[in-house]
């Protein structure tokens, strides 16, 4: 089993382990040929994050090599990685590399960066090393997308900042375990509700985007057996709705912000995915696609 | 009773703080030892590991400081000083150092952000918006140790004066051993540098570990915990930086010797260390096993650090570079063993009739009333202060006319026990394969000699930490530390007023004392100076009278 890689993107990268260290403590790693991809499972299985990043947007010389296809799949802490990560974010860093090493029998994903001291421009070495849990591959076969129906409303999200201020303040009127409604349509309206025991809020955004569902490509989703027609005449102002506990929203929030992108799916009564879009183009070299699923009324 | 005036300027304060910061992530409890031309700040941390010495001097680093010791304790101490055979050991004690020890988490609110233009540390400041004009420190120690408090007054922006009345207990002072002759391996950094380096490492790796080869030096985080496979992610960060040589102004250190000390206290150096400006680390050490120490200074402050070094791997009792010394300590000043000791510093004891009117406690009285302990042979020195201590000290924002006593403090007698366990632990004949001038505790004698060099002594001879540094002759930390060419010189202000009565008093009672213990000649000086000292004491107490 053999891994090695330089990084010449590692901010992108730092950015993505930033986004998913809010998520959760532990991720699961998956490298392969062509992507690797972070899964972070929530405890109480109502959520899912989906992280895929293509080789190329990340990594050089990517050399990566096991018995079982040359797929190696890790148990990574993500916060530990996320700061290992940001020892590269200063102005003198010149090159990064990692790759999966053994040290005090603990395998280990040694990142080495090289940075240049700002006094005598001498190059200066920092080596980080992230113990990991190397998964066999049947542990991590069950690990599959969420498949979800296609989405009766698909919305790019207003902006982030102010997205990020109003939650905040919503999850604290409604408190611990609080939940929080969100209902939009395809005319361009979100509406962001909490309905605690003292209070009554709710907030509404018009003008929004409407983006064609599958517009943006790695979008996946399972072709209902109703007929296209029904899609079709589906009113556009109709409200679909999701239910979900103000903590998890909280986090949905602060990954969007890490995003350039985010386009919302509101699957009624079923589920919310948000699509965030990590690289700076917006591509769809670094995703990050969080599922929630909806409380039920 | 001792008198100690002390003005700083805003910035001084901001600095002031900044060391007690650091200070607060070593121990629970700072350690004042005021002296005639400086203010030592102490701190040992729990495991006694790591001591913290902060020196302010108190004619760089104070706009005004005014130290006068206690005339009786001053007098005493001479004579004890002469009585034994360690009169040169003495040496702070002689000099009636006041010593107290506070909360250090009680003191830093006091002086958190008081000081707005240029501050130190911009982050924090920014939010700020009181600003004071200076800061006034006092102490107000009287006889009847019922209203003896540390009093802090700022001076703040339209004429607003904020009034700190802060208790303080009775204090030992500790003092670090530190051999520099074994210290042969130094390094010098620039600290805002280290700090960089050091902002790489995680929170929570144990050790770091100090090694070079022939170009790099390598800074590397370990952890000693067994992991098992479960906790196998919570493994912590492990880190390693690589220099070149040439990031250090100076790198002497013999081949092939590692040393590892704790993340945690490291950071919290290099980061107080980066609070100043453009300053010089230094660190010299032994091998793995002996202290290292780190020190720097600026602006008339001396910051030292000695912490207990260890050898990577070498986990367990039997390992050479255990911090084993340190521990074995602990457990000695904890031990049951030694209530006659805490007789005089604890409340519970404080029924105990000693004497403590001025003057009359002469040495004799002194060691009386501590050998009701065991047996003086295995008297360990006085055990820290008990836990519930850490009340004692309040800060009072406003003028309280009833005031109760401090709970921990019976006597002003500050230092005294600390003297006699001293004397103790040197005359102790438990001290085995040791000259009776060694500066350790008693205890001592039951650990491997050397390499395993025991970090903490009673505070004898704290002036030699400071000891020739590479510096040269004129480094100003010798200057300041050399209290016998300097006590001549210090000022304070003689315009406070002369009672001529009493002063030749006391110059007659220093006479007779002098009689009974001849003393030299410089102590002669000391006793004259003294005299005329006590009368800005009393004045004092006068002007504090009113206030009150």
């Amino acid at each position: 089993m053999r891994f090695k890689a330089s990084i010449q993107n590692i901010s992108l990268l730092s950015k993505v382990a930033g986004a998913l260290s809010v998520v959760g403590k532990v991720g699961v790693l998956q490298l392969n040929d062509e992507f690797v991809q972070i899964i972070v499972l929530a405890a109480d299985n109502q959520s899912q994050v989906w992280s895929h990043i293509t080789i190329d947007a990340v990594f050089l010389d990517y050399k990566i090599a096991s018995a079982s296809g040359n797929v190696i799949n890790l148990e990574v802490p993500l916060d530990t990685l996320h700061r290992s990560l940001k020892s590269a974010q200063t102005a003198s860093f010149t090159s990064a590399s990692i790759r999966l090493t053994k040290k005090e029998n603990i395998p280990r994903l040694s990142l080495t960066i090289t940075t240049e001291t700002p006094a005598s421009m001498n190059p200066a070495i920092i080596i980080q090393d992230i113990p990991v849990r190397v998964l066999a591959p049947q542990t991590v076969a069950h690990l599959t997308k969420p498949l979800v129906p296609r989405p009766e409303t698909s919305v790019i999200l207003p902006a982030l900042s102010q997205l990020r201020g109003i939650t905040d303040r919503y999850v604290r009127m409604v408190g611990p375990n609080g939940r929080i409604v969100l209902e939009g349509n395809m005319n361009g309206v979100l509406k962001m509700k909490a309905d605690a025991d003292a209070v009554k809020v709710e907030s509404e955004w018009r003008g929004l985007m409407n983006p064609a569902v599958g517009e943006d490509g790695d979008m996946e989703w399972e072709e209902p057996d109703e007929s296209e027609d029904q899609l079709n005449t589906q009113e556009k102002s109709v409200f679909s709705t999701v239910r979900v506990d103000s903590k998890e929203w909280a986090k949905v929030v602060r990954v969007c912000a890490t995003g350039k992108r985010v386009i919302a799916w509101l699957c009624n009564n079923h589920a919310l995915v948000v699509y965030v879009f990590m690289g700076d183009g917006g591509d769809n070299n670094a995703t990050i696609n969080y599922y929630v699923s909806s409380l039920a009324s | 009773m001792a008198t100690l005036n002390i003005t700083l300027n805003p910035v001084a304060v901001d600095r002031l703080y900044e060391a007690l910061n650091c200070l607060a992530k070593f121990g629970d409890y700072v350690t004042l030892e005021a002296k005639r031309n400086k203010l030592n700040l102490r701190t040992l941390n729990q495991t006694h590991s790591a001591h913290i010495l902060i020196c302010l001097a108190g004619d760089t680093f104070c706009d005004a400081y005014n130290f006068v010791p206690d005339p009786n304790k001053l007098l005493s101490s001479l004579s004890f000083g002469n009585n034994g055979s360690q009169s040169s050991s003495a040496r702070p004690a002689e000099e009636g150092a006041f010593t107290c020890q506070m909360n250090v988490r009680a003191l830093l609110p006091v002086f958190r952000g008081r000081y707005v233009p240029e501050a130190v540390n911009k982050e924090r400041d920014d939010t700020l918006v009181q600003g004071i004009e200076k800061c006034e420190i006092s102490l107000h120690e009287k006889s009847d140790k019922v209203q003896c408090r540390l009093v802090v007054k700022l001076f703040c922006r339209h004429g607003v004066m904020k009034t700190f009345r802060l208790q303080y207990e009775e204090a030992d002072i500790i003092s670090a051993s530190f051999r520099r002759e074994w210290a042969i391996n130094r390094w010098t950094i620039r600290a805002g540098e280290l700090k960089k380096w050091m902002e790489h490492f995680g929170p929570k790796t144990e050790h770091l570990q100090i090694s070079h080869q022939e170009r790099t030096v390598n800074l590397t985080s370990y952890t000693e915990k067994i992991i098992d496979g479960a906790q196998i992610l919570k493994t912590p960060l492990q880190t390693s930086v690589e220099l070149d040589l040439i990031e250090f102004n100076e790198f002497q250190v013999a081949s092939e010797t590692q040393i590892a000390v704790t993340v945690k206290d490291f950071k919290s150096i290099v980061t107080h260390a980066g609070t100043f400006g453009q300053i010089q680390i230094q660190a010299a050490y032994g091998e793995a096993g002996q202290p290292m120490q780190m020190t720097y200074d600026q602006s008339g402050m001396f910051c030292e650090f000695t912490l207990m070094t260890r050898k990577r791997g070498a986990a367990g009792p039997a390992g050479a570079g255990k911090a084993e010394p340190v521990a074995k300590i602990l457990a000695h000043r904890n031990a049951p063993s030694a209530p006659g000791s805490v007789g005089t510093r604890t409340r519970e004891t404080s029924a105990v009739p000693i004497k403590t009117q001025p003057g009359s406690a002469g040495p004799a009285s002194r060691k009386s009333s501590v050998t009701p302990g065991p047996s003086v042979s295995s008297m360990p020195p006085p055990p820290s202060v008990p836990p519930t201590a850490s009340r004692a000290m309040e800060k009072l924002a406003s003028v309280s006319r009833e005031m109760p006593p401090p709970p921990s403090r019976i006597t002003p007698r500050v230092g005294s026990t600390s003297m006699a366990s001293n004397s103790m632990s040197r005359d102790s004949p438990s001290i085995s394969g040791r000259q009776p001038s060694s500066l350790s505790f008693g205890l001592r004698g039951s650990l491997p000699p050397r390499p395993s060099q025991s970090l903490f002594l009673m505070d004898d001879d704290e002036d030699d930490l400071f000891g020739p540094t590479p510096g040269g002759a004129e480094d100003p930390i010798e200057r300041l530390l050399d209290d016998d060419d300097d006590e001549d010189v210090l000022g304070w202000d003689a315009s406070l007023g002369l009672d001529h009565t009493s002063s030749a008093e006391m110059q007659e009672k220093s006479v007779h004392k002098e009689s009974a213990a001849p003393v030299k000649k410089g102590q002669e000086d000391r006793e004259e100076e003294s005299g005329s000292f006590v009368d800005a004491t009393q004045r004092k107490n006068v002007v504090k009278g009113l206030f009150d």
